[in-house]
C-alpha cells in the first residue's frame, strides 16, 4: 500500500515537473532598503578590514564597533602552541545553551546599531536582555567579558550576540537554557530579505567558574562532554583522563580544551588554521601529529566539528568524512580505528576515540538519545537522527570492546 | 601568550561559506558568468535538459521553497566545473549528486529560510495533489539516510545495489533503511505501525 502512494507521487510529481518551465538565470535585483542597510554594514566592514590589514591584524578581527582592540596590540590569535596545566580552584567546562524559537529583527539597522551597543549593557540592569556584538575573532578580553555576563544570567534571560562570519553578519538571539535555533542574517548586499534560520549554535568557554556541579557530570561522578545542538542533547560522553577536542573548523583560531575526569580543565589548546599546522578548515595530514602529540595526554581524543557531509562528489577524499578517516588511519599505521562520528548534516561533528585504546563504555544518561539518521560501517558509525542510543552502545561493544 | 578561554559558536556559519544565500545571488552569480566568462552553448543545454530531473530531486528531499535555489546552485557547480564536469560520462548524475548533498545538507536550516522566502510570495512551479503533497511532505520528514534512499530508489529508479553505491554504503544498510523508511510512512500517512 505504501508503495503505491509512492510510486502515485513519483508520477505526481514527474508531471508537475515536466509542467514546470524551468528559470532564465535572473538579473540581479535592484538594491532595496533592506540591502542599502547591508551594503552600509558592508561598507564598515570593509572600512575597518583596511584598517585592521594596515595595522596588521587580520581582516576578521572584529570592525566598527566601540569595543575593538587597539590597532597597536599584537594580533589576538596566538600561534600554534600547546599548553598543558593542571586545573585552579574551580575551574569547571560549561555550557550554556541558548535558543529561540522564531525571531526577527524588522529593522538590521537597529540590529548593527544594538551590536554596536554590546558589551556595556548589564543584563541585569535592563530587565535581563543584553546585546553582545561577538563576531568569531573578538578580542579576547570581550570574550572574557562575556563569559563574566554569561553566569549572571537566569533562566528567562534572553541574550543576543552578532556574529560575523565573511560578509555576513548574523545576529543571534537566545534565552538561556535552550541551544540558539534562530537568527537574523544581515547582509551581504544581494540579501534580498531577512532570513530566519535554523542555526544550531552553543556557548562554550574552556574556564569558567560553575558554582555548582555541570549537570554533563554523570550521577558516578565521570566527567563527560555534551555537545548539544537544537535544543537536544547529542552525546555524552565520559571521559576518564582523555583529551576532549572541540575542533571548531573556523576561519579563526580553535580552541581545544582537555578535561579529565573531575572535570577539571588540563589543558588549553589554541590554534589558527592560517599560521598553524591546521591548514585547512578539516583534519588533514599535517594534524596528525599533532593530534598524536595530544593522545600522548591522555587516552582518546575526542574531536568535535567534523563534518561529516560532502558538498560536490569531487570533494570525497578530502571532505571531513574522508580526512577523518585518513587521520585516523595514519594514526594506526594503516589500521582501521573505531570511531564513533555523531553528526547532523552540515553541521556534523565527530567524536573520536583514540589513542592508547578506546574506552571501554559509554555512559548514556536515560534521556538521552541521538537525533537524526545512522550510517552502520564496519568501522565507523554515523549517527545522526532517528538513532536510539542503544543502538550506539550495542555497536561500540560489539566493534571496539572486542578490539580493545 | 594567552589561549581564548571563551569562544562562541556560531556552528553552521563557521562551516560553511554562505553558499546558499538568496536566489538572486545565484541567479546574478550564473548570470555573470555565463556572460563574461563564455559559457559554451553547451552547458546552457545541459542546464535546459537536466534542469527538470535535478529539481525533483531537490524538491523531493528539500521541499518547494528550496528547490530552486539549491538546484541552481547545483547547476551554478556544474558551471564552475564544467571543463571537468563535461568529460564526465554522466554530467547530470554528478549535478543530481551535488544537488542532493545540498539539498540534505542544507535541508534543516533551509527550512527555516524557505518559510521566511515563502513570504516572499514567489509562486510555487509545481503544483501536486493533496495525497501526493502528503506523501512527499512526510518523506522529507524522514531520517537523513531514509529520505535519501527513498528518493534515489523510488524517485530516481535505482536499484538497492546502485543506491548503495551512490551513499557510499553497502545493500544491506540501503534495504534497512528503506524498510525503516517504508514502515514509518506507512505510520505517517496510513496510521499503521
Amino acid at each position: 500500500m505504501i508503495d503505491e502512494r509512492l510510486h502515485e507521487a513519483v508520477r505526481d510529481l514527474d508531471t508537475a515537473t515536466r509542467r514546470m518551465s524551468i528559470p532564465v538565470p535572473r538579473q540581479r535585483r535592484a538594491a532595496g532598503p533592506l540591502q542599502a542597510v547591508a551594503a552600509a554594514i558592508m561598507v564598515v566592514i570593509a572600512i575597518g578590514a583596511v584598517w585592521a590589514i594596515a595595522d596588521g591584524h587580520p581582516a576578521e578581527q572584529p570592525v566598527g564597533t566601540s569595543t575593538v582592540s587597539s590597532p597597536d596590540e599584537p594580533a589576538e590569535i596566538p600561534a600554534v602552541t600547546t599548553t598543558t596545566r593542571r586545573p585552579g580552584a574551580g575551574e569547571r567546562y560549561s555550557h550554556v545553551p541558548l535558543s529561540i524559537a522564531e525571531w526577527s529583527v524588522a529593522d538590521p539597522q537597529s540590529v548593527h546599531e544594538a551590536g554596536v551597543a554590546s558589551l556595556e549593557f548589564d543584563p541585569l540592569e535592563s530587565g535581563g536582555e543584553f546585546l553582545v556584538l561577538s563576531p568569531v575573532d573578538a578580542p579576547i578580553s570581550e570574550l572574557q567579558a562575556l563569559s563574566a555576563l554569561l553566569p549572571q544570567i537566569d533562566e528567562s534571560t534572553s541574550a543576543v550576540a552578532i556574529g560575523v562570519f565573511q560578509d555576513v553578519w548574523t545576529v543571534y538571539r537566545a534565552e538561556r537554557g535552550d541551544s540558539v535555533t534562530a537568527c537574523v542574517r544581515v547582509g551581504p548586499e544581494s540579501n534580498p530579505c531577512v532570513l530566519l534560520r535554523d542555526i544550531g549554535a552553543a556557548w562554550t568557554t574552556g574556564d569558567r567558574i560553575s558554582p555548582e556541579p555541570a549537570p554533563w557530570i554523570a550521577p558516578n561522578g565521570t566527567a563527560v562532554v555534551r555537545f548539544e545542538d537544537h535544543g537536544s542533547t547529542l552525546w555524552m560522553i565520559p571521559i576518564d583522563d582523555v583529551v576532549a577536542f572541540p575542533w571548531y573548523f573556523t576561519d579563526s583560531a580553535a580552541h581545544l580544551t582537555a578535561f579529565d575526569a573531575a572535570g577539571e580543565i588540563i589543558g588549553d589548546h589554541v590554534f589558527d588554521p592560517l599560521t598553524g599546522p591546521m591548514t585547512s578548515p578539516y583534519p588533514g595530514p599535517a594534524d596528525v601529529d599533532l593530534i598524536r602529540a595530544l593522545t600522548q595526554q591522555g587516552s582518546a581524543v575526542i574531536a568535535f566539528g567534523t563534518d561529516v557531509e560532502a558538498d560536490t562528489p569531487s570533494d570525497v577524499g578530502v571532505t571531513p568524512y574522508g580526512e577523518l578517516r585518513s587521520v585516523l588511519l595514519a594514526l594506526n599505521d594503516g589500521r582501521t580505528v573505531p570511531a564513533v562520528i555523531v553528526g547532523q548534516g552540515d553541521i556534523g561533528f565527530a567524536v573520536v576515540w583514540l589513542g592508547a585504546g578506546p574506552p571501554t563504555r559509554i555512559a548514556i544518561p536515560d534521556d538521552l538519545r541521538a537525533d537524526e539518521a545512522t550510517i552502520v560501517d564496519d568501522d565507523m558509525i554515523v549517527v545522526t537522527r532517528g538513532v536510539a542510543m542503544s543502538e550506539v552502545i550495542e555497536w561500540w561493544n560489539t566493534h571496539v570492546e572486542t578490539m580493545s | 601568550m594567552t589561549a581564548p578561554t571563551f569562544t562562541w559558536i556560531g556552528i553552521r556559519d563557521r562551516i560553511h561559506v554562505p553558499q546558499t544565500g538568496p536566489l538572486v545571488r545565484v541567479y546574478g552569480e550564473m548570470r555573470d558568468e555565463m556572460l563574461t566568462v563564455g559559457t559554451p552553448v553547451r552547458f546552457e543545454e545541459f542546464y535546459r535538459t537536466g534542469y527538470r530531473r535535478v529539481y525533483r530531486l531537490v524538491w523531493a528531499l528539500a521541499g518547494p521553497s528550496a528547490a530552486e535555489e539549491l538546484t541552481q546552485d547545483a547547476f551554478l557547480r556544474a558551471h564552475r566545473n564544467w571543463a571537468e564536469v563535461a568529460k564526465l560520462d554522466d554530467p547530470l548524475q554528478w549535478v543530481s549528486r551535488v544537488a542532493r548533498n545540498l539539498a540534505i545538507s542544507r535541508f534543516r536550516r533551509l527550512g527555516a529560510e524557505a518559510r521566511a522566502l515563502t513570504k516572499l510570495d514567489r509562486p510555487e512551479p509545481v503544483r501536486l495533489a493533496e495525497s501526493a503533497t502528503d506523501v512527499w511532505e512526510a518523506v522529507r520528514s524522514l531520517p537523513r539516510r531514509q529520505r535519501e534512499v527513498v528518493v534515489l530508489c523510488y524517485l530516481e529508479g535505482f536499484t538497492r545495489t546502485e543506491a548503495a553505491a551512490e551513499l557510499g554504503v553497502s545493500p544491506e544498510t540501503v534495504k534497512t533503511h528503506l524498510d525503516r523508511a517504508r514502515a514509518s510512512l506507512a505510520n505517517q500517512l496510513e496510521g499503521q505501525p
